[in-house]
């Protein structure tokens, strides 16, 4: 009997501090916060789900999230030139017709609370300015994953479309934002 | 038998179940003429970098807005996501995925010995079995009957291109 407890115990503790060292990796290789403590503003260009979710453990849990930046007028694909779209508005319809409309913020990013919308995959995206027009249409459909920065990384390659560029003029004034960081492919 | 002769029995017959890997398996698997009809299908309801445009999946679905092809040993092809258009040799590999996924079993399709819907290709869009990406398709839809007719020997073009233009 006593052995049998032991088992038990020993199976439940194995079971509770083990976490998916696939996540634990690519959580870690994100770095650091920058500057000031979390906030709607950390982290821009980030899978955000990767941690606000409930296998990654960190409040608040979000169904979707991530960040916009405006087009490169420079030339220059450089972290530093990246520049965050805010006041766009990032519209999602799921396949049972619920649509979720996120404001970005002045550092580009945008989410929605799981608690708040709960989507059915695949989802449809498209992202529209202040006035309502719609500025860009995702071609493809989300699958499955509600971070945008599992897919949109930083350069454009076989598996990546590159970062979310909103195509609308950019105000004169870069705001502070900390400088996006982004899942290495 | 003395117990000893047992492990090194067993150790003979090991090698001797050990088969010849060089060379090539032949798989049966439908027209890829035809498949030039279906590979748009499978590109947009299964392609998703997140989905099955992922080279981490058993099932690999390449083309212009999700995964591209790069060949491992010359670094041919491997352009950029979203870019260029879906190229041959990515529909090649997407024919390839799919027929590799069961080989046997498709080829048992081919011969007529089992059913289309009794593949997972399309199972899991079809939700029939469990699926992590839910329903793709709808049955007896646009994309089902594409797939199907596919696998069938003579591919719908018709219900495939509906399958493309439906949101």
């Amino acid at each position: 009997m006593t052995a049998r407890l032991f088992l038990l115990v020993l199976i439940a503790l194995t079971t509770c501090s083990c976490g998916s060292p696939l996540r634990a990796d690519a959580i870690d290789s994100l770095g650091e916060e920058q500057g000031e403590l979390p906030s709607e503003f950390h982290r821009p260009g980030q899978p955000c789900v990767l941690c606000h979710s409930a296998a990654g453990g960190v409040d608040p849990i979000l169904s979707i999230g991530g960040t916009l930046f405006f087009e490169s007028t420079d030339g220059t694909e450089a972290k530093e030139a990246l520049f965050p779209a805010a006041g766009f508005a990032v519209v999602v319809i799921d396949s049972e017709g619920q649509e979720r409309q996120m404001l970005s913020n002045d550092c580009g990013n945008f989410y929605a609370l799981e608690k708040d919308f709960k989507p059915v995959y695949p989802l449809a995206t498209e992202i529209r300015n202040e006035s309502g027009a719609v500025t860009n249409k995702m071609v493809s459909r989300i699958g499955r994953s509600g971070s945008c920065g599992s897919c949109h990384l930083e350069q454009k390659s076989p598996q990546s479309p590159g970062v979310v560029r909103v195509a609308d003029a950019k105000p004169d004034d870069k705001p502070n934002c900390p400088i996006p960081r982004f899942l290495k492919p | 038998m003395k117990p000893l002769h047992l492990p090194l029995l067993g150790f003979l017959g090991l090698i001797a179940s050990c088969g010849n890997f060089e060379g090539s398996t032949l798989i049966e698997c439908p027209s890829a003429t035809q498949f030039a009809a279906v590979s748009p299908v499978l590109e947009k309801r299964c392609g998703s970098l997140d989905c099955h445009g992922s080279i981490g999946r058993p099932l690999i679905i390449q083309g212009q807005n999700g995964l591209r092809y790069m060949d491992n040993l010359t670094g041919a092809g491997g352009g950029d996501s979203g870019v260029a258009a879906t190229t041959d040799a990515e529909r090649d590999e997407n024919r390839r995925s799919v027929c590799g996924l069961e080989p046997e079993r498709t080829g048992e399709v081919v011969r007529g010995a089992l059913e289309p819907r009794d593949l997972m290709i399309l199972r899991k869009p079809l939700l029939i079995e469990r699926h992590k990406g839910g329903q793709l398709l709808l049955k007896g839809g646009a994309g089902d009957a594409c797939i199907e007719s596919w696998l069938r020997g003579d591919v719908d073009t018709a219900e495939c291109a509906l399958a493309i233009s439906l949101p």
